[in-house]
């Protein structure tokens, strides 16, 4: 297959390149623009937190006890 | 990810945002559930019961979407949740790694 | 926005090329500025003059303009020298009190001159292509859904279950799908990976990008002499004719990927 050229349909792979590759001189002479988005970091955490919480089952536990204060209460609700 | 709220969507922004966490909460729950089912520690009757409070759960979800015209809203919201869920778990798991590895001990 | 042409104690580096001579490239720099080349030590640097400012504008036309400029600069640039190091977007040298604009770039190349060189040598006669390789997960799952035995067996215990019983079924089965879809993703991502490996030079793996059209499995970035892409295209032909899998690919690119330090 031909690689795609033409600059409209690849400008986004440029941009990629182009503004996070290419050499950066590391010297107090130079000024670039900080090109850093706005990531909200702590939302960030906050998320990959909750996943880690699943993966390792610290739910599970919150769920066992949920489960069992369901029973002993003999409501009919659902144990979730 | 920009969630953006101005005075006139500030209502739909929030509800959006509120749906979006019970949608998650859904998640961990039916996650949960499966866990459960497959550690065998429900009996039929409770997987019965569980399966079709998940079941109601869903349709008062999705109902209220509907009502309130959340249904783009909370997509979009979820979509740049995953999209930062993303890139976070790749900065630990970046492929990259893996064969950076992988080719040192070739060098080696 | 900057008015570049009132204070020239900035200058706007493009890239980097091995030179005896000093060069002018013409009015081909962003927005019309002359470009030419700054020489020390048999490297040099391919600049135009501009203010000591970096160059921003909320118009994305703008942007756009000048990061499509500075590619056309480089590509002139490596049509001149062969080889060049190309410079990310908006790197700008300033004056300093150690010394003017143009002492401060040939400090630089002279300082930095071996780790120049180095990345020079690395991608001498190579280019880059960009390879993106994505699929169709409904189709790729209806296949999966269709061989893996233990899908197979949750749909058949599903049949004549009650409504809770088999919600909490098709959750498992849900389950067991994914993950046997992320194994399909990792194993399709080695083989590919050491196809594309055995046509190039050398290979990074990108991050992904979310947000397509399709999602994508592979985002690769691959330095290959010039005149070889014809292997690499020829095996990405193949990926791309398999059922579910779509290969984009593009190029040949100034080797961004491979000039940065490790």
């Amino acid at each position: 297959m031909e690689p795609t050229r033409d600059i409209h349909g690849t400008l986004s792979d440029l941009l990629d390149r182009i503004l996070d590759k290419g050499v950066i001189i590391n010297a107090d002479v130079i000024i670039t623009l900080a090109g850093i988005p706005l990531i909200a970091v702590s939302l960030k955490a906050a998320v990959a937190g909750m996943e880690t919480m699943l993966e390792y089952g610290v739910m599970a536990e919150w769920d066992e006890r949920t489960r069992a204060d369901a029973r002993e209460s003999r409501k009919q609700t659902v144990p979730v | 990810m920009a969630i953006e709220i101005d005075e006139g969507n500030l209502k739909q922004g929030l509800l959006g945002l509120v749906i979006t966490l019970v949608e998650i909460i859904q998640d961990a729950l039916r996650h949960q559930a499966v866990r459960r089912m497959e550690g065998g520690s429900l009996t039929e009757a409770e997987m019965e019961r569980l399966g079709e409070a998940l079941i109601e759960l869903d349709s008062a979800v999705a109902q209220i979407k509907e009502e309130m015209g959340l249904v783009e809203t909370v997509k979009n919201i979820r979509g740049g949740l995953d999209g930062v869920v993303n890139e976070l778990i790749d900065d630990f798991i970046n492929p990259q790694k893996l064969f950076a590895a992988a080719d040192r001990e070739r060098l080696n | 926005m900057n008015n570049h042409n009132e204070h020239k104690h900035g200058r706007y580096v493009y890239c980097v090329a091995e030179s005896v001579e000093t060069i002018n490239l013409g009015a081909i720099g962003l927005d019309g500025n002359e470009v030419y080349s700054v020489l020390a030590d048999g490297l040099c640097a391919v600049v135009h003059d501009c203010s000591a400012e970096a160059y921003a504008s909320e118009d994305e036309q703008t942007l756009h303009r000048w990061v499509i400029n500075h590619q056309d600069v480089v590509k002139a640039a490596s049509e001149r020298f062969g080889t060049v190091l190309p410079m990310r977007f908006d790197t700008i040298v300033q004056d300093t009190e150690k010394g003017s604009v143009n002492d401060n770039i040939r400090r630089w190349l002279t300082e930095d001159g071996g780790s120049l060189r180095s990345r020079l040598d690395r991608i001498r006669g190579k280019e880059e292509y960009g390879v993106q390789i994505s699929w169709d997960p409904k189709r790729i799952a209806e296949t999966v859904s269709s061989t893996d035995p233990e899908i197979k067996q949750v749909e058949e215990e599903i049949r004549g279950k009650s409504k809770g019983l088999s919600y909490m079924y098709r959750l498992r089965q849900d389950k067991l799908l994914k993950s046997a879809m992320e194994k399909e993703a990792e194993d399709r991502f080695k083989d590919f990976y050491h196809r594309i490996e055995g046509c190039v030079d050398e290979i990074k793996v990108e991050r992904t990008k979310t947000g397509e059209e399709r999602p994508m499995l592979a985002n690769l970035s691959c330095l290959v002499l010039r005149e070889q892409s014809a292997y690499l295209a020829k095996e990405l032909e193949k990926i791309n004719s398999m059922s579910g899998f779509f290969v984009r690919f593009t190029g040949p690119w100034p080797p961004y990927s491979f000039v940065g330090v490790e």
